[in-house]
């Protein structure tokens, strides 16, 4: 069945890579492929301001007031933010010295993430970084590994 | 020497040392007194029990807010309407805004300071949110309602005010009343007491004291309430040292903290400010002059002149104290005459927040008692900022109420019921409601009523299959036929279903869609009883869980917090979000003491997870759930479960949102068949629950290692859309069957190399 399967796709594929060649050899060049949008809040959303103020605490470190504005900025947030704002807790967490939480919150916003490999990749480093200060070798280098696969990915 | 010379130079002598005994005595009882006074002052602490916040509300542009829970979260607030919100809590209607003036308050990010807000409310959501002056304003607070506090070993109640935060005109009536000569006397004053004894000796004993604040803050503080001599030879010199020692704003100061002013129940009123909150409802500094003089008019005697239940006696009381405050130019007379014609405007005791959420208290209450010890939730004055969702706890209170009335009318009812809301992302408990009278301070059901779950462990076994891909997946057939399972001395396990029918082989899907509990027994006792209980443990289950059959469909007993603890990893894709019931505890200063920050464990295989919702969404689509089509907006995609117990004696229903989960238990206190399905008497209540406060979908987007797949009938191969009786199924590519009806393309998207040639093509 698997070859049966295979058969049935074939035809299509050659014709789709027909039709690349024929594209590429075309007068006009073969426009390169869009980047993926950035993953962030929206300007005008209200968990936004609350990011900001998040971050000027942070920057006095002020971890308990940064921590209380990331989680309301949860609590606010639309469709497609709350990755970014687990990502900001799990950095807020490893700050902290607080690897276990850190990486726990990291996988949150790896869950809440778009198909987005770059973001993917840069939140698997952030778990690796967790797991290496837990002293976790092991779950570090599968992490990596997961970065680096999708950094390589088309 | 003779003797009667001899007899009076004895008895002058006795006289001498007998006064110079006493003078010692004295002064040793007064340098002894002043020792007492000084040391027991300056290391008074007031008992200042923990008091518990709501969680504050946030305004923000796009949320989900109609004006009339805006208007009932003012009322609750004691917002004052007022021409241009002048003043910190007063609100107007300014065309199609509202003005508002928050009132400002603490937190551990700082907090909020008050100020003057203008919002725009048009179909049910913010649509304006700006600073009245015009400037931008992303985010707002209302500060936090106090919903309690915790006084456990003692009884005394205050809110502390300093004497810079006390109106003016407070200060001024209670010293035209009580003492007017206070800043000019040393503790007593002569002309108080002669008047005093001159009154005491018209009407033959002891009826008034002619005591000055100092005196009266000795008393309270120090010496019985009893009007004796010996107390009244006391409290003089103890007010003299007093005055001696302390400033007067000091001693003015703790006068207006330290007196009594009424008693609420076992809890005794103590303090201008919280004798504010207790009658008006209000903080202190938004009092009028009426009410200041209610206040004034009372220190005479609180239960004498209980506005509640001596109103007359308690207006006229307060109508002297205002004439008095005019005649000695506190109050003009323009003002005497409106306060005059104001009526005493005191709540209704018990109408506030204030211990209006006893069951969400008491869990706080537990979460406190295992982080601090007894002495300093009575008397640190900590600030405790709860999760509590005030509109979302009303609008729970409200469903069950009105589900329950409907079923069972009638003062004598036997139905009761319980509700936990909770927020997955943070882990917050947003709402606890413990019995369909609300108010009632009994039995916390939402606590302590443990009972069978029934059909809400069947995801659990669901859930169990799918972390093994390579041999379950949704499609996979399973025997919705008799099943008998042995059991020791004899006995024999024989679910059946609760249409006493069995449906034959059907995809495992529909097993939970549908509640099937043959399905659910087969597939449970093919995993093993070992593996389902080992996933009932990473859900969140702490409790012994009998390795019997029955606990397949339920016959395990949990409270319906333990459910909610329980579905968490469920809602949020696998992650364990401890609930919490407290974000943040503050000093008195308003200093942060500690957070309870939001942490997540990955305790769910992510994929397997991701599926188990998936089902539990088709549950609400066509399964169990589907009666709540329409109550929810269509756009919002939720997912749950119906749980009913043997012998219809315990109806659930737990389910979440992209943003919010509900667990809602329907049954009897005797535990005695109560006639509820969970579809019939707890879903509705979770409908309405999820349905008053704003929703987010929940995603369906696959997770990596996840693909949508066509499947045939028969459960082991692949299909395509539009072939016959194929379905589309979320399934983990380990799952993907090798065999295929050769009809259509398997994949339904963009999955693999196919999926990659059709993007292109489109």
């Amino acid at each position: 069945m698997v070859q049966a399967h295979v058969q049935l796709m074939w035809p299509r594929a050659a014709l789709a890579g027909l039709l690349l060649l024929l594209g590429a050899c075309s007068v006009q060049p073969v426009a390169p492929p869009e980047p993926l949008p950035p993953v962030e809040v929206a300007e005008d959303s209200p968990a936004a301001s609350l990011l900001a103020l998040a971050d000027s605490a942070r920057a006095r470190n002020d971890f308990s007031a940064a921590g209380r504005y990331l989680e309301r900025a949860l609590s606010v947030s639309r469709s497609g933010e709350a990755t970014v704002l687990y990502r900001e807790l799990a950095e807020l967490r490893l700050a902290e010295n607080e690897p276990r939480a850190a990486e726990g919150l990291a996988l949150r916003a790896l869950r809440e993430a778009p198909d987005h490999p770059l973001w993917q990749a840069d939140l698997w480093d952030l778990v690796a970084e967790a797991r290496d200060r837990q002293g976790n070798d092991t779950g570090r280098d599968s992490a990596r590994d997961n970065a680096e696969r999708l950094r390589e990915a088309p | 020497m003779p003797k009667k010379a001899s007899a009076r130079f004895f008895s002058r002598s006795l006289l001498l040392k007998a006064f110079a005994v006493c003078l010692v005595l004295m002064l040793v009882g007064l340098a002894w007194l002043d020792a007492f006074v000084r040391n027991r002052f300056d290391s008074h602490q007031w008992q200042l029990p923990a008091r518990v916040f709501a969680r504050p509300v946030e305004l923000y542009n796009g949320q989900v807010l109609d004006s009339s829970q805006m208007e009932r979260l003012l009322n609750l607030m004691r917002y004052r309407q007022e021409a241009g919100a002048p003043t910190p809590g007063s609100w107007s209607r300014d065309g199609q805004s509202l003005l508002l003036h928050t009132r400002g308050f603490r937190d551990s990010d700082g907090g909020e300071p008050p100020r003057r807000l203008r919002l725009r409310i048009t179909d049910g959501r913010v649509a304006g949110l700006a600073q009245a002056d015009g400037g931008a304003l992303p985010v707002a607070r209302l500060e936090p309602m106090q919903i309690g506090s915790i006084h456990p070993g003692h009884s005394q109640d205050r809110i502390l005010v300093r004497l810079n935060e006390t109106p003016p005109a407070l200060v001024a009536m209670l010293l035209a009343v009580e003492d007017r000569a206070f800043y000019e006397h040393h503790g007593i004053s002569l002309r108080g007491l002669s008047r005093a004894a001159l009154a005491n000796l018209r009407a033959g004993g002891v009826r008034q004291g002619g005591s000055t604040l100092t005196q009266q803050l000795v008393k309270n503080f120090w010496l019985s309430r009893d009007r004796t001599l010996s107390r009244k030879l006391l409290e003089l010199p103890m007010a003299l040292l007093l005055e001696l020692h302390y400033e007067k704003n000091q001693i003015l100061e703790t006068y207006l903290n330290e007196v009594y002013l009424g008693q609420d129940g076992a809890r005794a009123i103590h303090g201008m400010g919280l004798a504010a909150q207790f009658y008006f409802g209000r903080p202190l500094q938004e009092l009028e002059p009426h009410h200041l003089a209610l206040l004034v008019g009372m220190l005479r005697g609180p239960g004498l002149y209980d506005p509640r239940r001596r109103p007359e006696r308690a207006r006229e009381r307060r109508d002297l104290v205002l004439r008095v405050a005019q005649s000695e130019g506190v109050i003009s007379e323009a003002v005497l005459e409106r306060a005059l014609a104001r009526d005493l405007e005191v709540v209704p005791r018990g109408g506030g927040a204030l211990y209006a959420f006893p069951a969400f208290i008491d869990l706080v209450r537990r979460q406190l008692a295992r982080d601090y010890p007894p002495a300093v939730l009575a008397s640190d004055g900590l600030h405790i900022h709860s999760t509590l969702d005030v509109l979302a706890q009303l609008a729970a209170e409200d469903a069950l109420a009105r589900t329950l009335e409907q079923r069972d009318p009638g003062a004598a009812h036997q139905l009761t019921g319980a509700v936990v809301m909770t927020a997955p992302d943070q882990g917050d408990v947003l709402a606890v409601v413990g019995d369909r009278r609300a108010r009632s301070t009994g039995f916390n059901r939402a606590l302590d009523a443990v009972r069978p779950i029934g059909s809400l462990a069947k995801p659990a076994v669901v859930l169990t299959a799918l972390e093994q891909p390579r041999r379950y997946h949704l499609a996979s057939l399973v025997k919705d036929e008799p099943i008998e399972v042995p059991l020791t001395r004899g006995q024999v396990w024989a679910p059946r279903n609760f249409d006493n029918e069995s449906m034959g082989e059907i995809p495992m899907l529909d097993a939970l869609s549908l509640s099937r509990n043959q399905a659910t027994a087969s597939l449970g006792m093919e995993l093993g009883l070992d593996k389902v209980i080992m996933t009932l443990r990473r859900l969140g289950v702490q409790r012994n869980i009998p390795a019997y059959p029955s606990i397949l469909l339920g016959s395990l007993e949990l409270s319906p917090f333990e459910v909610a603890v329980m579905y968490q990893p469920l809602a949020t894709g696998g992650f364990r979000t401890p609930l919490r019931s407290i974000t943040d505890v503050l000093d008195l200063s308003g200093e942060p003491v500690a957070r309870y920050p939001v942490s997540a464990e990955a305790v769910l295989d992510q994929e397997a997870t991701f599926l188990t919702q998936w089902a539990m969404i088709q549950v609400m689509r066509e399964g169990t759930g589907r009666g709540l089509l329409g109550v929810l907006p269509p756009d919002i995609t939720v997912a749950g479960k119906t749980g009913t117990s043997d012998g219809y004696r315990d109806a659930w229903f737990a389910g979440f949102s992209g943003n919010h989960m509900a667990v809602v238990w329907v049954g009897r206190d005797d535990n005695q068949p109560a006639g509820v399905a969970g579809s019939s008497a707890a879903l509705p209540v979770w409908g309405q629950v999820m349905a008053s406060v704003p929703q987010r979908s929940l995603r369906e987007t696959a997770p990596p290692g996840v693909e949508w797949v066509w499947m045939d009938a028969d459960g082991v191969r692949t299909s395509g859309e539009g072939c016959r009786d194929a379905r589309l199924y979320p399934m983990m590519t380990a799952s993907i069957p090798q065999q295929s009806t050769s009809c259509g393309e398997r994949r339904d998207n963009d999955g693999g190399v196919r999926g990659w040639f059709r993007r292109m093509f489109n």
